[in-house]
Order: C-alpha cells, then structure tokens, then sequence
C-alpha cells in the first residue's frame, strides 16, 4: 500500500494544473465538455468506471505535459477518442472499433489512422504508463482491512 | 535520440523470434549497458501478414480498425512497471519513424539458462545452486502475479542467469533474472489447459512452466517432448479424467487421440532428489490449474527453508538502473519545461492556421489533422534530445 502513494504521485498531472485552468491556456469547460462526451460513450456501452477514470486521468495528463491549439474543438475530441480508446484497451473485455467509439454527438468524426497516430502520441508523451494508481487501486485494499473474511470485499468495491 | 546513434549491435543474435526475426543484443553506448531487443508491430496490416505461431499473445483475433492492439499496450504498460530484483527491467523504449513498430530494450545480462546449462553441466546440477535459482524464479513469478499479471511465456531462454563466476563461486550469488524476448522455444513450456486449448487462461500456466524448469535443472535434460507434447505430459503425469480437470475444459473430445496413462511416481524419473523437491515438483506440474500450486505458497514451500529473498546483486547494468530510476522522479515536469519553449511557438503557429480549416472539407481537413499529429510528435522528439 505504501508503494501505491509513492506510486500515484506518477500518475497524476502535476499541482499546477488547476492554476493553469484559471489562467488562460487550458479552458476549463472545454475539458468538461470532453469529460461529458467521455461519460456519455461509457454508459452507451457500459464500460466500467475504471476506464472512464483512466481516460479522464490520460487526458489530464496529456494536457498537463503538451498544450494543444486552443482553436476548434477537434484536437481536444481527437485527444478524447485516443484516450478513451486506450482506457478501454487497458480494461474492457470487448473493446468497439474506432469508429464505432466515436459515437453520442461527437462532432467529429476522425479515421481510424488518425486515431491511431494519435495514441501512439498520447503513448509516448505518457511514456507508456498506463496503469495508473486510480482510487480504485485503493478501495480494493481498504475493503479487505474493513472486511477481513473476504467475503463482501466484491460488495463493498463495487459500492464504493 | 536516433536508436542507431544510442545503441550498436553486438553479437549474431541470441536467437529467432516467433515472428521469424533474429533478436539481437546492443550495447548502450552511454551507460555501457547490454540489452536484447524486441519488436512489437503496431501496424495491423503487418501482423496479418506474418505466420504467427502458438505465442499467446497473439490469439486474439482484432477487427482492422482498433488502432494499436489492445495487447500492445497492455504488454507494454506492464512492463513500465514491473521492478523486481528477478525481472529483466525495460531499459528502451521507442518507436521507429514510420510508426510501424515498437522496440523494447530489456535488460540483458549473464547467459540465458539453456546455454548456462550446457557450458556448465556439473554445476548447474548441484542441488543447492538448484534450489536458489527457483527460489529466484519463483519470486520473479510471484511478483508478476501480485500485479495482476502472468506472464505466459517462461521458458529458459526467457530466463537469464549471471554473476555464476567459477565453480568456486558461492552458489547464493548466482542470479536469476526474468525476461520476455519471444523466442522460439522447442519443446514447449506451456501448461496443458494452453495445448488443450482451454479459454480460461490464468496466473497458473507461469507455475506449470516453473515446473518444466525445475524438472528440466533436476535431470539436465527437458522433462517433456518436442514432437508430442500432450502425449509426453500425459505419459508421465497422467491422462486427465473429469476428475483430475475438472471444470477446466471439455475433455471428451480433445482427448480421444492420446493414449491412457496412470499418472508416474515422480521419484522414479527425477531420481536422487530429495522428497521436499519431488513434492513441490509434483504441486507445480499439477494438471488440474485449478488445484496447481501459486507462487505465493510455493515460496512457502519446505523445500525452501532457510533460503532467503534476496537484494539484488549490483551488477554495472543494476545499478546504473537504480540511479536512472532516481533521476527520473519527476518525468512529466522535466518534459513541460523544455516543451514551453520550443515546440510549443510551433504549435500556436500551426494553430492559427488550423482554425481556418476546421470547416472544410472533411478530406482535406483529414489530412491537416494528420500533419497537425506530424507536428506535435516532432515537437516531441525535439524535447526529448
């Protein structure tokens, strides 16, 4: 448990990256926007709420470390696919098609290559580390200690 | 940094890929580190056309619009990850310029158990030598379970012993070390819920394969066949009947082919052995994955009083390892401050030309937002240097 603290403070954007909302260059409701059309697409297929953390998570951090053109909405929904496409690579059984994922009023709709390239960006520059220390990492280990027979810790995770 | 300038090829290659490459090891002309290097194909297309044998890896079938493969990435991710003193550590990552494929640099030292067996056939049969090393790969399996991970592929060429100096050498100094560079393997390693097909794969097929190598460092030969793999297993273990697997398959069919046999008292093939080890064997090669040993409890084991887990050993390749690992504490924080300066002007001028764009036709915007990519991973590159 005392790596995953260590552990976490890698896998989060940095603590300026609120400030740098209020300040101009990132925009705070067009990364609400993208979190909202990230939400939509997961209860259009039922995803589970660990991806919807992860892809919020990568996005974060892809913004934290690059700063993307703040004109149009496409390269934020271009960096919304990617992420998601990769948060549920890492965690969903069955994973749709690129683009059978860019559903729920996207505006855009982007090719599969563009995507493609585009995780590969968001690969790199999150230097592969995808398995983010989320608050679900967490949960699981204070279940057990609440509940050391094992037997509700299911229950209890999936409250959480 | 171009790979060719950071690395230069060493030998004529450790052995053939199961994508019918040879893997080659390349020493890092900074830190003067040894790694063996790997590709993983991004590219669909490209997978498609190669003869994929049996890695496990590569089974599932993907539809042609994913984008990069679920495996990949999760393949990869684990292995930023993993830090374990008995698991080859990830030293490069890159990709090539055509984003065709991946290279990962693992971690290369000593000789890979195979040719540590065949260069020291007395030595490598001393019980206690024995008892260290699995002990080591034991651990190095744990860890990948305790992660939520197997491995799938352990196998000697995928373990790596060093530091065994002479036959003098103190035997708890030899070190073991962990790797996964798809090789061709013959004969097979694999569990045999893998050979029978079964989809319900899990953590226990590692601990079948440690079997295989304990058996194999025991009697200096591979337990089982090439050719008949099944056939071998079951000759010596038993056919399995609903009762030795059940639940894991259905075995009616698969099994008409293979002769019957009684599972074989192990003390009779692995002889002289003592009974704590034919025990632990017996857990590890136990057919059912079900009821088969976890490493967690097989380092419990008997067999393994009074072995301790230990550190390390601080080969040149480890700790310049430790000192990277320091250093790099705050990745994305070094990465932003460079990329403010540079990349960042060649991304608003870009920006100012997109927003004209975005309305166009979706053809050619299609095309801006592929060079717009261009962009930003050169600006990627460049900070990066």
């Amino acid at each position: 448990i005392a790596s995953f603290i260590e552990d976490e403070r890698n896998f989060v954007p940095g603590f300026d990256y609120l400030a740098r909302f209020r300040s101009h260059p990132l925009d705070a409701s067009a990364r609400a926007h993208s979190v909202a059309w990230i939400l939509k697409v997961y209860s259009y297929y039922g995803f589970q709420p660990l991806t919807v953390y992860l892809a919020v998570n990568y996005f974060d951090r892809f913004l934290y470390s690059r700063r993307l053109p703040n004109t149009g909405g496409w390269p934020l929904q271009l960096l919304s696919v990617a992420c998601l496409s990769l948060a549920a690579k890492m965690e969903e059984p069955l994973v749709p098609s690129l683009l059978d994922l860019q559903v729920e009023g996207s505006k855009y709709i982007f090719e599969p290559r563009t995507i493609r390239r585009m995780e590969l960006l968001v690969l790199n520059v999150l230097d592969w580390r995808l398995r983010s220390i989320t608050p679900f990492s967490f949960t699981g280990f204070f279940a057990c200690k609440l509940d050391s027979t094992g037997t509700l810790t299911g229950f209890l995770i999936s409250r959480a | 940094m171009d790979f060719r300038d950071k690395f230069k090829q060493l030998d004529l290659g450790i052995g053939t890929s199961l994508s019918r490459r040879p893997i080659f090891k390349y020493l890092d002309k900074e830190t003067g580190k040894t790694i063996a290097l790997k590709r993983i194909i991004l590219r669909h297309e490209l997978l498609q056309a190669l003869p994929l044998t049996g890695s496990s890896n590569s089974r599932q079938e993907q539809p042609i619009d994913v984008g990069i493969p679920a495996n990949t990435i999760r393949q990869i991710s684990l292995y930023r990850i993993l830090d374990h003193p008995n698991i080859a550590s990830l030293e490069y990552l890159g990709n090539d310029p055509g984003d065709h494929f991946v290279r990962l640099g693992f971690e290369y030292v000593g000789v890979d158990l195979r040719k540590f067996q065949k260069d020291n056939a007395i030595r490598s049969r001393h019980p206690k030598l024995i008892k260290s090393l699995m002990y080591q790969l034991l651990s190095g399996i744990a860890y990948y379970h305790s992660v939520n991970a197997s491995h799938g592929n352990i196998n000697p060429t995928n373990v790596l012993i060093s530091n065994y100096g002479d036959d003098n050498n103190d035997d708890e100094q030899v070190n073991l070390l962990i790797t996964n560079l798809d090789l061709c393997v013959q004969p097979s390693y694999q569990a045999p819920e893998i050979l029978l097909e079964s989809n319900r794969l899990s953590t226990a097929v590692d601990m079948f394969s440690a079997g295989c190598i304990f058996g194999e460092m025991l009697i200096g030969k591979p337990v089982f066949d090439t050719e008949n793999e099944l056939g071998s297993i079951f000759k010596l273990l038993g056919t399995p009947t609903k009762q030795t697997m059940r639940g894991v398959i259905d075995l009616d069919e698969k099994l008409k082919k293979y002769q019957k046999h009684s599972p074989k008292d192990l003390s009779e093939t692995f002889i002289g052995v003592e009974p704590a080890g034919i025990d632990l064997l017996s857990k590890l090669l136990c057919l059912n994955p079900k009821e088969r040993i976890m490493a967690s409890e097989a380092l419990k084991h008997r067999y393994f009083y009074g072995i301790e887990a230990k550190k390390r050993v601080p080969t040149p390749a480890a700790a310049a390892a430790a000192e990277v690992g320091n250093s790099s504490v705050g990745p994305f924080a070094a990465e932003v401050g460079s990329s403010s300066a540079g990349p960042s002007a060649a991304m608003d001028s870009l920006a100012a030309g997109t927003s004209a764009v975005v309305g166009s036709p979706a053809a050619s915007a299609s095309v801006l937002v592929e060079s717009w990519i261009d962009m930003v991973s050169a600006a990627l590159d460049s900070s990066e240097n």
